[in-house]
């Protein structure tokens, strides 16, 4: 959220002042001249953004010298400022601040715009905009005479997980992506057929996109937060409790939003009770199918593959993975043993979903295949 | 990882004007760096042509991301940057230039109205700022460790300059092995003056260890002017150190003593007397007898009884251990405990962990041994009945050093009492359901109290009157486990037990790890 927007530079009288502010003495007099060392910095920092975070205000400039014999002292230093609170993150604004300033530098190079009284008097009014189109949407247009700057804050966020053929998207919220023309051609075509049932891989061969494309979609999704990434859907899967789940019976916009999610018809929701019961009933050693034999999900209402989901985006549940792990049995090696494709991918990092993909086998074809080997032991975490 | 310092600069402002006194490290190649520079970004002309005039104006070259280093910055500018005006001493102070931030804490030595006293020399100190460098990208945490770390360095300096003047004459000795060399060399090779500065000052050489300590340990641990103490710790960097997974913030140390109960239990990350050894000389002697006692078996209620200190002192001494990761937070092994392997745990054979682990425990094998606890196991099920008494204390060491090292995480059960009220509702019209209103009711204690009544009535009570139990209630809301349940109400798991069987149809039971303990297990991974 910006605060305020102000128009600094060096007077040649003067020294450094603020010469336009919105909203007006925002800034006091006070606090700027505190800080003008950095808003007005040496010649050597010019064209730096400099973010300094004092006495309650965090400022974003970018200060611009233009040398010129034209002006008063040879040169024109003048920066052009976001203000926002102590806390904020601010980020997302220096690209902003500095194509601002930049634009600014063409604008006085071409037409002398700061420096004219008549003209410099409008920038109150294109900050004024500023400031509210991007508090508002993130986007703003100026036009300055015949000259028009398209300004976007883009948010920086961490950098997204790397996603796996392995992985299943699944939409975040009510986010409607069909009607987005947002999108590029890829993501376009990618969109449909993320159902939150599919991974990776099959929605890359029925959308019919390289699946190297269809990565680097789902992480700029991820990046955007459209997308969450969750595991697999099988009946096998097992599934432990986290200690969010004691707050799903307490937080009542919890519940209810879980037991819309997971109803089978929005006209017979199931009850709470079944739903906390199926919740609590996953842990170690339970696997989705034990469960569906011993609620019976069906009767009850309850999609049980909606209530993993809900859990599992929510972080109420955890997946427990299967990580073989190939660990050959030294002492009776007088035969050297001939290390398997297999082996090599049983390195404990890689799970059975992720050797799945990768080998085209079945749970249970590679279940059996593991089960077999002596060589091979098996860890749930 | 972003916890590591940049720099440490320390500036002066004074009756002379600000001054860069010391800055570590210094560039020991700054020419050939400075030739190699390239302006990120050209304003005036899309085609940059390395010049004459364009190295004087380096502007955006000082983006760090050539070097990643603050190397670039010169010491005039620095000093501008951090000899504050005096409205800003006294505070924090951070700015960020290009993807470099410095935090400092600038003072003012003497405050408006309160003049030094007269006689003294011309060249007084005004103010001064120890500022730290670091990567843009540093957490907010961890910037606000450094700025503690500065601030805690500044109160000190402002101490020793008020009581013998020593900033002062530290300040002299720099300034003046400056100036001599700048007047027997005129060329300016950046880095000689800070190389002599540090073998003449003493305030030098502690900056340089403050900086080295940051780096290598993420403790520190000196004294100013061989007075004040400086004692303090970037737990980011501490538990870095002990797993590279492991992102400990000093936000989640904060929720684990929120969290923390007397039934809990300190285990110590290292071997007793190495961490004995590695406190300070002068440290609290409650805390050496603390960690002297400390046992996994002994819960810090205990604990406290034994070192003869207050429960309320015990968790400050706790609290501070965490912080140094000196230990962490179990629930004392007893054989109902149940284990099972971590979901942050490491379950490569290459890892180092399983070397280090056969090592210690005659070849045995890691891998193994976590795949027998990939399914929830108590100790009591792990007990070998034909053990001996060796094989047995040695289970027990493999399960602490699991323990120790994150692998291993306690599982404990809650209870959660649902009524049978949602069945009536079952016959009311989809509104009401959707709006919640029965469903989510949270039962109440007279609904427990009406079906313990009734089950009263129906069968006889059996080793103890049910009526006693009524109190229990109030803790099946799924925010206590067992154990805590049996701490607070001074009950004993087989009646527990026997409690939650009898009345299983309204009481749901899950698994999951105590809130205080899992904060350690907070991996990058998962």
């Amino acid at each position: 959220m910006i605060k305020a927007i102000f128009f600094s530079e060096f007077h040649p009288t003067l020294g450094p002042k603020i010469s336009y502010q919105v909203p007006e003495d925002y800034v006091s007099k006070e606090i700027f001249d505190a800080v003008s060392v950095y808003i007005i910095p040496k010649e050597q920092l010019d064209s730096c953004i400099i973010t300094v975070n004092v006495l309650g205000h965090k400022i974003t400039g970018y200060p611009v010298r233009i040398s010129d014999e034209k002006y008063p002292r040879n040169f024109l230093i003048f920066n052009l400022c976001f203000v926002c609170d102590s806390d904020a993150r601010t980020v997302q604004y220096e690209l902003v601040v500095r194509k601002l300033a930049e634009h600014l530098v063409t604008l006085e190079v071409e037409q002398n715009f700061l420096s004219t009284e008549s003209n410099s008097a409008k920038l109150p009014k294109i900050l004024g905009q500023i400031l509210s189109d991007l508090n508002r949407g993130g986007l703003c247009t100026v036009t300055v005479g015949t000259s028009t700057l398209h300004l976007k804050v883009i948010q920086v966020a961490a950098e997204p997980p790397l996603v796996f053929d392995h992985h299943v998207p699944v939409f975040t919220s009510e986010f409607s992506p069909l009607k987005q023309d947002y999108w590029d051609l890829t993501t376009k075509q990618v969109l449909p057929y993320i159902d939150g049932r599919s991974h990776v891989a099959r929605v890359a061969i029925e959308a019919d996109v390289d699946i190297g494309l269809v990565k680097a979609c789902i992480q700029n999704l991820l990046y955007y937060g459209v997308v969450q990434l969750i595991p697999i859907f099988q009946y096998s899967n097992m599934y432990a409790a986290t200690p969010k789940l004691r707050e799903l019976p307490m937080n009542s916009d919890l519940s209810r939003e879980c037991i819309a999610f997971v109803a089978k018809s929005d006209r017979h929701p199931p009850s709470f009770r079944d739903v906390f019961q199926m919740y609590c009933g996953m842990t170690y050693g339970t696997t989705i199918r034990d469960l569906c034999l011993r609620f019976n999900p069906h009767a009850l209402r309850i999609d049980e593959h909606r209530l993993v989901q809900f859990g599992v985006l929510q972080g109420i549940i955890r997946r427990i993975c299967k990580y073989p792990v190939y660990k050959p049995e030294t002492q009776r090696g007088s035969h050297k043993k001939q290390m398997t494709s297999l082996h090599r991918l049983c390195t404990g990092v890689a799970s059975y979903d992720e050797i799945c993909c990768r080998t085209g086998l079945s749970y249970h074809e590679l279940d059996d295949k593991i089960e077999a080997d002596v060589d091979i032991c098996v860890l749930w975490k | 990882m972003d916890v590591n310092p940049l720099a440490v600069i320390l500036v002066e402002n004074g009756s002379k004007g600000d001054r860069l006194l010391f800055r570590y490290p210094y560039d020991t190649q700054a020419t050939p760096n400075f030739a190699k520079r390239t302006r990120a970004k050209q304003l005036q002309t899309p085609y940059p042509q390395i010049s004459a005039e364009d190295m004087q104006k380096t502007s955006a070259a000082y983006s760090s991301t050539i070097s990643g280093s603050v190397h670039s910055f010169p010491s005039k500018v620095l000093s501008n940057l951090f000899a504050v005006k005096s409205e800003l001493c006294g505070k924090k102070f951070e700015i960020k230039i290009n993807d470099i931030r410095f935090v400092g804490h600038p003072l003012l030595v003497y405050h408006q109205g309160e003049g030094k006293s007269a006689g003294s020399s011309q060249e007084s100190i005004l103010s001064f700022n120890v500022v730290f460098a670091l990567k843009a990208s540093a957490s907010h945490a961890v910037v606000d460790c450094y700025h503690e770390v500065s601030k805690r360095i500044a109160a000190a300096l402002w101490h020793e300059e008020r009581r013998v003047a020593y900033l002062s004459e530290e300040a002299k000795v720099m300034t003046s092995t400056q100036d001599d060399i700048s007047s027997e060399l005129p060329d300016d090779p950046l880095d000689v003056p800070y190389h002599l500065i540090l073998q003449r000052s003493q305030l030098a050489r502690d900056l340089r260890r403050v900086y080295e300590d940051l780096q290598i340990s993420g403790k520190i641990h000196l004294r100013i002017n061989r007075w004040i103490l400086i004692s303090c710790c970037l737990p980011q960097k501490i538990y870095h150190l002990l797993d590279p997974g492991l992102i400990i913030e000093p936000a989640d140390i904060h929720a684990c003593m929120e969290a923390l109960r007397p039934y809990h239990a300190i285990l110590l990350l290292g071997d007793k007397e190495k961490i004995i050894n590695n406190l300070p000389l002068d440290s609290s002697p409650a805390l050496k007898r603390l960690i002297n006692l400390a046992n996994p078996l002994k819960s810090l209620q205990t604990l406290a009884a034994d070192a003869d200190l207050t429960l309320s002192h015990v968790f400050q001494l706790v609290g501070h251990m965490l912080y140094f990761g000196h230990a962490t937070i179990i629930y004392p092994l007893c054989d109902s405990n149940v284990y099972v392997l971590a979901g942050s745990a490491n379950t490569s054979p290459q890892s180092k962990l399983a070397d280090v682990f056969s090592e210690m425990f005659n070849s045995a094998c890691l891998i193994q041994i976590m795949s027998e606890f990939s399914v929830p196991v108590s100790l009591s099920q792990r007990r070998n009945p034909l053990a001996t008494p060796e094989q047995e204390s040695e289970e027990i060491k493999i399960i602490i050093w699991m323990l120790q090292h994150h692998l291993l995480i306690q599982l404990h059960t809650y209870v959660h009492i649902v009524t049978r009220v949602t069945f009536a509702s079952r016959q009311s019209t989809p509104d009401d359901l959707n709006a919640g209103s029965s469903l989510t009711r949270m039962p109440s204690d007279s609904d427990m109290a009406s079906v313990i009544s009734d089950e009263a009535l129906s069968s006889p009570p059996s080793h103890k009157s049910i009526s006693s139990k009524a109190p229990l209630c109030k803790y099946f809301r799924g925010k206590h486990h067992l154990e805590e349940i049996m701490y607070l109400e001074n009950v004993r798991r087989s009646d527990l037990l026997h409690l939650i069987d009898k009345f299983r149809t309204i009481l749901i039971t899950f698994e999951h790890e105590d809130s205080a303990c899992s904060v350690f297990y907070k991996n990058s991974t998962t």
